[in-house]
């Protein structure tokens, strides 16, 4: 590499250093939401309390606002409404940028309306409830991750907490909550890679807590003319205790436990695939096993936003690992996989 | 400005591409915006802003280097030096939106099919987008993940816009 390229980049950082003066203005223009990265001031026992509030938060408070959801130079705005009452929790999720595209939560059950192409998913769960914050979760949690709390911040016109999550090793991504301080909502939530840059991004341009939701808010657009469309359905044929999915991890990854392991079907497909789920309490990944297809897929990574895909084939199977965790997590996930003698 | 949003998003045609860059080529206002739509972008991933008359001290250094002869290099590779020098530097994301919005008229790639693999292959340089062609596919399996992934107990609902995401660009190109 040439000296003089390298002078520009010193020069570069050399001006980083100096710069700041534009930055108040844009701040306040974007109003506010992307503050100062937080000081950890206080860790442990604090923090954990702030990341059990934004987990209960997430499940009983009555909201409704738009996001902002960012990855690499892409940004997408969607409005999200959530209610809970005594008979369960209900979600939608729209699309404002693009084809309209919703997503309907009714307890356990998911089904997402693709006008574009006049299809119907729906996902319908039978044993397990939606994920909740459980206590094997925080002990996963606090094992591989330093949990800290920031400074306060403001998003969408709204004070909020800073909760940090480190990893501590580099098998997952680090996490940067900002919690509304009243509810525990939270606000911003940002995926953090090694090297400290953001992965992927929710933040709330505008938000709506407590009073102001209605039911009318959580109905589909869609519903009411989408019965002629084409209907997928996805089944979970679902065991806690673990079917047999014909296969073994020689090595499975420090810090990740089996969640749950499972034969279903995919939403269109009449075939039936394994899953397997592993969680450090925070992040996840799913292992797919399935018959190889007739069209080999292309093997390799693959990535959208935080969320990494591996694909290889061993023997006549086609391994699929797919999570919100690094790429090197996924392969080694991948590569790890060893068929039981059938 | 919808036109130097859709281009500098890779959404734009060729001819709306072309245009859009003749435009920014012609006008100073449309240089501000592009300057402008970058900034705003900076800022809400958290990238650190330049100091204001950072572009023109840079182009007054440039302006200053010794012209070199040497054989062509393609715009990628640029990219990839870079990054790399960007990264033994610390300062990776605001170099290379400094490097994209400082020559948006020389590259003849679409920059946002450059630079939107750019943005995560820093972090992992073998990867690739989701291609096209899987998505339907891909989405099946980010749908039957998400839902037993812990990040719907902090978030809710919100993250399955990344599956909605990914049908949304394979649709949309």
């Amino acid at each position: 590499m040439s000296e003089p390229f390298l002078k520009h980049m010193k020069a570069a950082v050399d001006s980083m250093r100096v710069m700041r003066s534009a930055l108040p203005a844009f701040l306040a223009l974007l109003g506010g939401i992307a503050g100062t990265d937080g000081i950890a001031a206080e860790t442990g026992g604090d923090a954990m309390a702030w990341l059990k509030k934004i987990a209960a938060a997430s499940r009983q408070i009555n909201y409704a606002g738009t996001f902002v959801y960012q990855h690499g130079r892409q940004m997408e705005t969607s409005r999200i409404a959530h209610m809970a009452d005594a008979s369960g929790e209900y979600e939608k999720l729209e699309t404002l940028d693009g084809p309209p595209h919703e997503i309907i939560r009714n307890n356990n059950n998911v089904t997402c309306y693709f006008p574009d192409s006049k299809t119907v998913t729906i996902e319908k769960r039978t044993l397990r409830q939606f994920p909740a914050m459980l206590p094997e979760q925080l002990s996963g949690i606090t094992e591989n991750y330093a949990v800290s709390k920031g400074r306060q911040e403001r998003v969408a016109g709204y004070d909020c907490q800073v909760v940090v999550l480190d990893p501590k090793d580099n098998l997952r991504y680090g996490r940067k909550f900002c919690a509304e301080i009243a509810s525990g909502l939270p606000l911003q939530a940002r995926t953090i890679n090694e090297k400290g840059e953001t992965v992927d991004l929710f933040v709330f341009t505008q938000l709506t807590i407590g009073r102001g939701v209605s039911k009318d808010m959580l109905k589909s657009r869609f519903a009411s003319h989408s019965s002629a469309w084409h209907v997928e359905r996805a089944v979970t044929a679902h065991s806690e205790s673990g079917a047999d999915s014909g296969w073994v991890i020689k090595n499975p990854l420090a810090g990740f436990k089996k969640l749950t392991e499972m034969k279903r079907s995919l939403a269109g497909r009449s075939i039936q695939v394994s899953q397997v789920v592993y969680s450090d309490g925070l992040a996840a990944f799913s292992v797919f096993v399935e018959p190889l297809p007739k069209s080999p897929p292309v093997a390799g990574a693959s990535y959208q936003g935080a969320v990494n895909m591996y694909v290889r084939s061993v023997s006549d199977q086609m391994v699929t690992v797919v999570g919100e965790t690094p790429a090197r997590t996924v392969k080694q996930m991948a590569e790890s996989i060893t068929l039981k003698d059938r | 400005m919808d036109r130097i949003s859709a281009f500098m998003d890779g959404e734009a045609g060729r001819a709306e591409t072309q245009q859009a860059m003749l435009r920014l080529k012609q006008r100073d206002e449309c240089c501000e915006t592009w300057e402008m739509f970058h900034l705003i972008g900076d800022t809400l991933r958290g990238d650190p802003a330049l100091r204001e008359d950072f572009m023109v001290r840079f182009h007054a250094r440039i302006a200053d280097e010794p012209t070199q002869l040497a054989p062509r290099v393609t715009w990628r590779k640029t990219l990839n030096y870079a990054l790399a020098a960007a990264a033994s530097l610390a300062a990776v994301g605001v170099v290379v939106t400094l490097v994209l919005s400082d020559n948006p008229l020389k590259p003849q790639t679409p920059i946002a099919a450059v630079s939107a693999p750019v943005a995560l292959a820093r972090a992992n340089p073998q990867a690739r987008p989701l291609p096209a062609a899987n998505q339907g596919k891909v989405n099946e399996y980010l749908m039957a993940h998400q839902e037993f992934s812990p990040s719907t107990a902090f978030q809710g609902v919100a993250p399955y816009v990344r599956t909605v995401s990914e049908t949304h660009e394979g649709s949309g190109r």
